[in-house]
């Protein structure tokens, strides 16, 4: 995983396929870790090449918590599938029987918060960090805007404690800004460079993804568009975003077709592809 | 960098024959107080104030509500999507469809 996290940051795609052999190849004792090593390439393989080639607990709607003993790596890798699982849901890039647009996204974090309340009592600080940020993204996709501001205090002072900056950086783009306002509020120093190191991953995730899945992921979008975008692939109206963001909808819809500009997707339903 | 001000210029363009000045601000006073509240470029409003063409085609922006004689795609509503519109520049174009055009 150590190789395919360095991949997506230089956006090298030999060593992104290399990545994939080594995880394919990893040795296991027990079922956990098969399990691990079987969630580690479901995550790069959505995220990547976008298969859709689910776990049969995922088809059957099974979101249980992992036993409080799993691996913490386990626990991180499942909560990340189940967050990408919600995403594609909320942009219909599948069906799921029973389960429309953010029902998934609201659901999550029901699993979630159990994992990270034995994180705390295992007192595994990066699990904890990444746990508490996949909530919180899951959170704010859903409008709970409290408590994912509770979360991603906690995960900043956290990770700002130990100067692991690398562990925010790649949630920089769920938040449209957000996440820098809260780090500045513990220690203003350590946005810009929070902000640098999710420069370069910006620039090595996008190119990743777009040689392989031939896509181009938007880089060159204000915060607002980026918001503004996301809740228009996840398929609310104009009229709803406006209301959900405090703006007017002149503003919301003028932002939405700059965005298909800059970006040159055509239909509203092909935004998701960009993001 | 400076940081752009309700008022400041955006930009002159000139569309099919015919100039515009286009400015920062707000469609609205609760775009002011948003979190996301950075002034943008306001564009004119061509239903409370037409503009035409030397042919007489009226301007439109692509992000403007769709008029009655659209004709595009149903599960979109603004001039960008009909086939009438032809774009210009800045998201400002006109409207070829004849109904509205000024005699």
């Amino acid at each position: 995983m150590l190789l395919a996290f360095c991949a997506m940051w230089r956006g090298d795609i030999a060593l992104w396929n290399e990545a994939k052999k080594h995880i394919l190849e990893a040795p296991h004792t027990t079922e956990e870790e098969r399990e691990i090593i079987s969630l580690a390439l479901t995550i790069i393989d959505s995220s990547v090449y976008d298969n859709k080639d689910y776990p049969v607990w995922f088809s059957i709607g099974n979101f249980e918590a992992l036993p409080a003993d799993s691996h913490p790596a386990a626990k991180v890798f499942y909560v990340k599938f189940l967050y990408m699982a919600a995403h594609g849901l909320a942009t219909k890039q599948f069906k799921l029987e029973g389960v429309e647009g953010l029902a998934l996204m609201r659901m999550i974090p029901n699993t979630i918060e159990p994992l990270i309340t034995q994180a705390v009592v295992d007192k595994t600080v990066l699990p904890e960090i990444l746990l508490r940020m996949s909530c919180a993204v899951a959170y704010h996709n859903s409008g709970m805007k409290e408590r994912a501001l509770l979360h991603i205090d906690k995960a900043v002072a956290l990770a700002l404690k130990d100067k692991l900056y690398g562990t925010l950086t790649e949630y920089v783009r769920h938040f449209h800004g957000l996440l820098e306002e809260r780090i500045a509020l513990v220690d203003p120093s350590a946005v810009g460079i929070v902000k640098a190191l999710y420069a370069t991953y910006s620039v090595g995730w996008s190119s990743l993804s777009g040689k392989i899945r031939n896509r181009l992921i938007a880089t060159n979008l204000t915060d607002r568009e980026r918001e503004v975008a996301k809740l228009t692939a996840f398929g609310f109206k104009a009229s709803e975003i406006a209301s959900m963001l405090y703006l007017s909808e002149s503003t919301i819809k003028q932002t939405i077709t700059r965005v298909l500009n800059k970006t040159g997707v055509s239909e509203k339903s092909e935004l998701y592809l960009i993001l | 960098m400076n940081k752009i001000r309700d008022g400041d210029l955006y930009k002159v363009i000139r569309v099919f024959g015919v100039e515009f000045a286009l400015y920062y601000g707000y469609y609205d006073e609760r775009d002011r107080e948003a979190r996301f509240n950075e002034p943008i470029p306001i564009y004119p409003n061509f239903y409370d104030t037409p503009a035409y063409a030397a042919d007489g085609s009226p301007f439109a922006t692509e992000m403007q509500d769709a008029c009655e004689y659209y004709e595009g795609r149903p599960d979109e509503d603004t001039c960008l999507f009909c086939p009438h519109f032809t774009r210009g520049d800045e998201m400002i174009g006109i409207c070829k469809c004849g109904v509205r055009r000024k005699q």
